[in-house]
């Protein structure tokens, strides 16, 4: 997988900044932020709260706009799309994970993630549901892929959150806070399945979170304070791609 | 789409019920007050309905059958003229004082037909046995709903009208009664008891065609020849009346403004349960929304939830309809309730669309959806 990397960023900060509030109350929350993120790896952003990360993460997966600079990803500049072009290229290319399940308390867990291949990409109900089964035996919840949200745990509920973010096999997937509900082990093997969505599957992951006990399974770390990057290389590119070029 | 909504509603069927019931309600309302409209203003008719002519004419422009005023009885002459007609005969019907026994005086309706097996203007409720008890001057026939009303007895009771002695001969059953009792009677008699309709004149001429489909060509062709008098096919005359009534009186206005408030209510309780519900679910929608599920999708399945929720509405209210009607009947004792299939139908379509369209103002909400903020 790694061999297949390309030199290219997939996703590009470029000079980020935002604000929010006016006047005396006008806050920068981000200040001209620049960070290149590449598939196949999984990095999580981490820094204390309010330091900004959710909010790069915003900007990054094209919900915010940005006061000041650009982002690019797969090479398309994603703010000066319209705002109809920018919905298609997340239904193509992203996937989310946000810190509550947020899934429909009436539908099972295979219908939450049906219905994101049906009403995103007009599958049909058979290949939804071929699909919806396929990664939910990924995701090990076959077994209960007809409960519902109560009858799930929280580990299991988010698991499910993230076999909904999976099913478009997207480029990206960007999870806000994913473990902060769940106990360590439920939480591990939600990074796991998530390490597994950037090497097996080739995707873009950023992770933002607190929790440092999920630094050991990401390959990359990049730290936040006060809406900036701290002692962030610029001009990094994954290790082991060097490496390669070199040999 | 169907299947998300009806789980969602299924599963919070809680939540839904207020929609539900608001539909079934309203569905309910306009069944019954429509109903009961048309229940109400075909007894206004019956005169019409319940006799065997195919062509009424009567004086010029006349709005009901209980509006007819006296036309010259040489008039009959014009109608059996009509190549089309092969009978016809003279009828008479007028609103006059029914004194009642015991003191007291009650507006009635009285009607005055021939008698004979073949007649025309005999309301068909009349046994032969009743139209020979007719047959003798001053005997009159009522509906037994109006008894009380009339206070009498029943049979061999004697009372006036107009002044002139009447006795009670017979009884009918479902002959039920709007503006005053029908009272039954022969010609002379009527003509006795109706002032106006002293002399030689009657209040309709009926006829009856060979072919009952050239009723219509009869109508057009006395309206071309005669302008001192007006013709009606007999379901042209039955809706005149019916129409009269609905128009000219308050009932059918407050009857149709329950009906329209009935529905009113149902649409704001409708729309405010989907908008809650809706509201309840945004985090849910705006993962949607930020996974670049276009608007539209969710918009859909909220509108699908009105669809749903107006079929079950109008599911449970079919049934109460048809029970609450049939109470109704048998609480007042006579069939006062009418509900055919075209009034449910239209009362389903009207109610549906309520559902629908509350639905649509329900939309509002989804503007809330802000994936953004599940971020913060």
């Amino acid at each position: 997988m790694i061999d297949d990397m390309p030199a290219v960023p997939s996703l590009q900060a470029v000079r980020l900044s935002r604000s929010f509030g006016q006047g005396e109350t006008r806050s920068t929350v981000l200040h001209d932020v620049s960070l290149k993120l590449y598939s196949g790896q999984i990095t999580l952003l981490m820094g204390p709260s309010g330091s900004g990360k959710s909010t790069l993460l915003a900007l990054l997966s094209g919900l915010l706009h940005p006061d000041a600079g650009r982002v690019v990803a797969l090479g398309q500049d994603l703010w000066s799309m319209s705002d109809r072009e920018r919905e298609r290229f997340r239904l193509r290319h992203c996937g989310f994970i946000f810190q509550g399940y947020n899934l429909f308390n009436a539908l099972t867990a295979r219908q939450q993630l049906e219905m994101v291949a049906r009403w995103g990409e007009g599958a049909s109900a058979s290949e939804a549901r071929r699909r919806a089964d396929e990664i939910l035996m990924l995701l090990g919840m076959a077994k209960k892929a007809h409960l519902r949200p109560t009858e799930l745990s929280g580990g299991e509920k988010q698991r499910v959150a993230i076999g909904r973010a999976l099913i478009k096999d997207p480029n990206f997937c960007f999870a806000d806070e994913p473990t902060s509900a769940l106990d360590w082990k439920a939480g591990e093997q939600v990074v796991e399945l998530l390490r597994s969505a950037a090497h097996d599957r080739g995707a873009t992951v950023l992770i933002v979170a607190h929790d440092a006990r999920i630094i050991e399974h990401v390959d990359r770390v990049i730290h936040m304070e006060d809406g900036q990057l701290i002692d962030h290389d610029d001009d990094y590119e994954p290790m082991l791609h060097k490496i390669k070029q070199e040999g | 789409m169907a299947s998300y909504s009806l789980a969602t509603l299924w599963f919070e069927r809680q939540r839904y019920l207020p929609g539900v019931l608001a539909v079934a309600f309203s569905a309910l309302l306009i069944a019954l007050q429509c109903g009961l409209l048309l229940g109400l203003f075909s007894i206004t008719s019956i005169p019409i309905d319940h006799t065997h002519a195919d062509v009424w004419m009567g004086a010029p422009k006349v709005l009901s059958v209980d509006l007819g005023r006296p036309i010259p009885e040489s008039t009959l002459a014009r109608m059996g003229v009509q190549p089309e007609i092969e009978r016809c005969e003279p009828y008479l019907q007028g609103f006059a004082f029914w004194a009642k026994p015991g003191g007291g005086n009650e507006l009635c309706m009285v009607i005055g037909s021939q008698l004979s097996p073949d007649s025309l203007g005999k309301i068909d409720k009349l046994t032969p046995q009743q139209c020979g008890l007719l047959a003798e001057e001053g005997t009159v026939i009522i509906d037994e709903s109006d008894v009380k009303r009339l206070g009498v007895k029943g049979i061999g009771s004697t009372a006036e009208i107009s002044g002139h002695s009447v006795r009670v001969v017979g009884t009918t059953r479902g002959l039920p009664s709007l503006a005053g009792p029908y009272v039954l009677c022969s010609i002379p008699t009527a003509r006795k008891r109706l002032p106006i309709q002293q002399g030689q004149t009657t209040t309709y001429v009926l006829g009856r065609c060979r072919n009952a489909t050239q009723a219509e060509r009869v109508v057009e062709r006395l309206h071309q020849n005669y302008s001192d008098v007006s013709a009606f096919t007999t379901g042209e005359f039955s809706r005149r009346t019916q129409l009269h009534w609905l128009l000219k009186t308050k009932a059918g206005i407050a009857l149709g403004y329950a009906a329209a408030l009935g529905l009113l209510v149902g649409a704001v309780v409708t729309s405010q349960t989907l908008y809650a519900a809706t509201v309840a679910s945004l985090r849910e929608y705006a993962v949607l929304r930020a996974l670049g599920i276009p608007r539209w999708r969710m918009a859909l399945m909220v509108v699908s939830q009105s669809f749903w929720i107006g079929i079950i509405g109008i599911a449970l209210a079919v049934p109460a309809g048809y029970s609450l009607a049939w109470a109704a009947d048998r609480m007042m004792g006579v069939h006062i309730v009418s509900l055919p299939w075209w009034l449910q139908t239209s009362a389903a379509v009207v109610t549906l669309g309520m559902a629908l369209l509350s639905g649509l103002f329900a939309l509002r909400s989804l503007r809330q959806i802000e994936p953004a903020t599940l971020l913060r």
